[in-house]
């Protein structure tokens, strides 16, 4: 398996080290337009995205596996399935049968992740050949379940490392490792630490490539969907536990910044809610993943439902959720009389009135002081409505 | 009501909070402040609290160390459980007195409370708050005074606690009181980028949020454009 040449394409002039050279090109220059800077989605109009897009709508029509109903992938689907826990991210959890929330005080796993680096070496040493690859191995040490496992014959693939070798030390020795190819001379023992730390920036630089090709995102979208990357922090993002979150770097340059977690919703981005998580490299994900990956499979984001509005209008007095026009009335519910315990059992059935669990419904937090919404003209009046407002799809949701 | 009520706080008035204590010790519960003992003895502050609660006497003699031993072990589970909904409920109302902000206001201070997961708000403080001021409906929150909007607990032992036993007003009014703990807002956001280039859809979005925010009295103002060297630039 390859991927297509565009797809390569593509992925060279993605890397960080040849971003320089495009930019210098004049690609950026000769755009006098600040808005042309701007993908709008027409595979014609940006040349770096051509085949890419094409590649990704192949996919997401022509795929045909990703699921019962011919590679449309719904929301519904989804929920529908049971993919999603719906416990998760509601309110009062019962159990524990979900590690993904525990306590991140509680964890400090990068001492293990060390010692699980010095046992792997331990056997490869001893046995002269690891019962598993290095990559297996690697995507399962605590901490890495986000990682995808990169097949060999990417990673063989030299046109797939292109650039890779500038700037990382022991790099012949560090892809060995890798492939589990055996050296011919043991390496010297006082540079085996360096060669695993390049290993494992190699398989980071590499696993930023794959995971924006047709199998990798493929890959990524399967564990997006059984929640390995879990619900967005934001109270209106995450209620019943709607997946929208992926991660990303902010930085496709390696040991400029830590991994954090993009939310398709909000659109804003958050720290991974396991200290596990937090010391990972940003850059063995990068800036495009996440987004390329939801323009590939739009149907992978829940829709946002709600009734468009003048963003201006919403804004003034006394109006400021996105919900529908008669959000009044609901956000009093929640101070009057205990609505939702009379109608629990409509609770799933997004037939209630109450928007605030509907995974659709996109809202924003309205501060109230003894019921009352907060004046904006108040020290503590909202400020930062702007940020949350999103153009809502109106829909012809679940109800209109 | 009152014959029961006094009989209780008057046999307690001397006793030390030890189920206060205890349930303060419990893992989870940190987010509550310890509510000062005349105010749960003053009966003005529990108006209406007992037709709210099941067992309340009994409870509130819990509460307050002052409550026989020779309950059935089926009445002292529910009594248990009255308890802690009668303590969350009079904390909801103690922390929006001067006393309970200022206590709140020492465990904002050192974050006890937990930190934003927004990375834009650089481990902004959170402050604990209800969705509902009626108990049994959602768990608590944490509101963001930097970003302004709500997120759960990280931590499951926090998904257990009602938000009710914060309430809706607590953290307004709290940086209503000490307006010095709001943070400065920032106009930074966070820019989606696919190979350095800015997604049509979403840049069409943040033009609109723009002009929402030099509409919004108030907000923070965008600073002069940078080079566009990170996605988490200026607008
Ligand atoms: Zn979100
Ligand atoms: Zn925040």
């Amino acid at each position: 398996m390859s991927p297509g040449g565009g797809t390569r394409q593509q992925q060279q002039q993605q890397h960080p080290r040849h971003q320089q050279a495009v930019y210098t090109n004049g690609h950026f220059d000769k755009q006098t337009d600040p808005d042309s800077d701007e993908f709008d989605g027409d595979p014609g109009n940006v040349p770096v995205m051509t085949h890419s897009v094409a590649d990704a709508q192949a996919i997401y029509y022509g795929g045909g596996q990703q699921n019962q109903h011919g590679g449309r992938l719904r929301y519904d689907d989804v929920v529908g399935n049971g993919l999603v826990d719906e416990a998760n991210g509601g309110d009062f959890i019962q159990d524990d049968e979900d590690s993904e929330l525990e306590d991140p005080e509680d964890e400090d796993l990068e001492g293990e992740e060390m010692s699980a680096e010095d046992s792997y070496e331990e056997t490869d040493s001893e046995t002269g050949s690891s019962v598993i690859s290095w990559v297996s191995w690697y995507c399962s040490l605590p901490g890495h379940e986000y990682f995808l496992e990169v097949p060999e014959d990417f990673i063989e693939d030299d046109f797939n490392l292109t650039g890779l070798s500038y700037g990382i030390p022991y790099y012949n020795e560090a892809l060995d490792l890798i492939l589990d190819i055996d050296q011919e001379e043991p390496a010297n023992p006082a540079c085996m630490s360096e060669i695993e730390s390049s290993a494992e920036i190699l398989y980071g630089s590499i696993h930023a490539r794959y995971i924006i090709t047709k199998p990798g995102l493929h890959g990524m979208l399967q564990k997006y969907l059984e929640g390995v990357f879990g619900t967005c922090p934001r109270v209106y993002c995450g209620a019943l536990g709607a997946l929208s979150l992926l991660p990303m770097g902010p930085s496709d340059v390696p040991g400029e910044d830590t991994i954090k977690m993009v939310c398709g919703r909000c659109g804003d981005l958050y720290f991974p809610k396991e200290a596990k998580y937090q010391s990972i490299d940003g850059a063995f994900f990068g800036t495009t993943f996440p987004h390329f990956l939801w323009l590939t499979y739009p149907d992978s984001l829940p829709p946002i439902v709600s009734r468009s509005e003048n963003p201006i209008q919403f804004l003034r007095p006394p109006k400021m959720e996105l919900g529908r026009v008669d959000d009044d009335e609901n956000d009093d519910e929640d101070f009057g009389q205990d609505k939702r315990s009379s109608s629990s059992d409509e609770q799933d059935s997004r037939g209630t009135d109450d928007d605030s669990d509907d995974p659709l419904t996109y809202r924003i937090y309205q501060p109230r002081i003894f019921g009352f919404r907060v004046n904006e003209r108040s020290v503590v009046g909202p400020r930062m409505a702007w940020l949350r407002w999103k153009d809502v799809v109106d829909e012809d949701g679940p109800r209109t | 009501m009152d014959d029961e009520i006094s009989a209780g706080s008057s046999d307690s008035a001397e006793s030390t909070a030890y189920w206060i204590e205890w349930f303060q010790s419990l893992k989870g519960n940190e987010f509550y402040c310890d509510i000062d003992e005349d105010y749960i003895l003053d009966r003005f502050n529990l108006t209406g609290l007992n037709t709210e609660i099941p067992h309340y006497a009994l409870a509130f003699d819990l509460i307050t160390d002052a409550l026989e031993d020779d309950l059935d072990d089926n009445t002292r589970v529910e009594v248990e459980k009255s308890a802690r909904q009668l303590y969350g409920m009079i904390h909801a109302r103690f922390v929006i007195t001067a006393r309970g902000l200022a206590k709140m206001l020492d465990k904002f201070r050192h974050a006890e409370f937990g930190r934003c997961p927004r990375v834009l708000c650089e481990n902004q403080p959170v402050l604990p708050c209800g969705l509902a001021d009626t108990p049994g409906i959602k768990c608590v929150k944490l509101y963001c005074p930097r970003c302004e909007d709500v997120y759960s607990p990280v931590a499951r032992r926090h998904l257990a606690i009602d938000g009710a036993h914060f309430g809706t007003t607590f953290p307004h009014l709290f940086l209503l009181a000490y307006p010095n703990m709001i943070p400065t807002k920032s106009a930074k956001r966070y820019t989606p980028k696919i190979f350095g280039f800015k997604i049509h859809q979403n840049a069409k979005e943040q033009r609109r949020q723009d002009e929402i925010r030099e509409a919004t009295p108030g907000a923070p103002r965008s600073n002069p454009p940078t080079t566009p060297a990170s996605v988490l630039d200026s607008p």
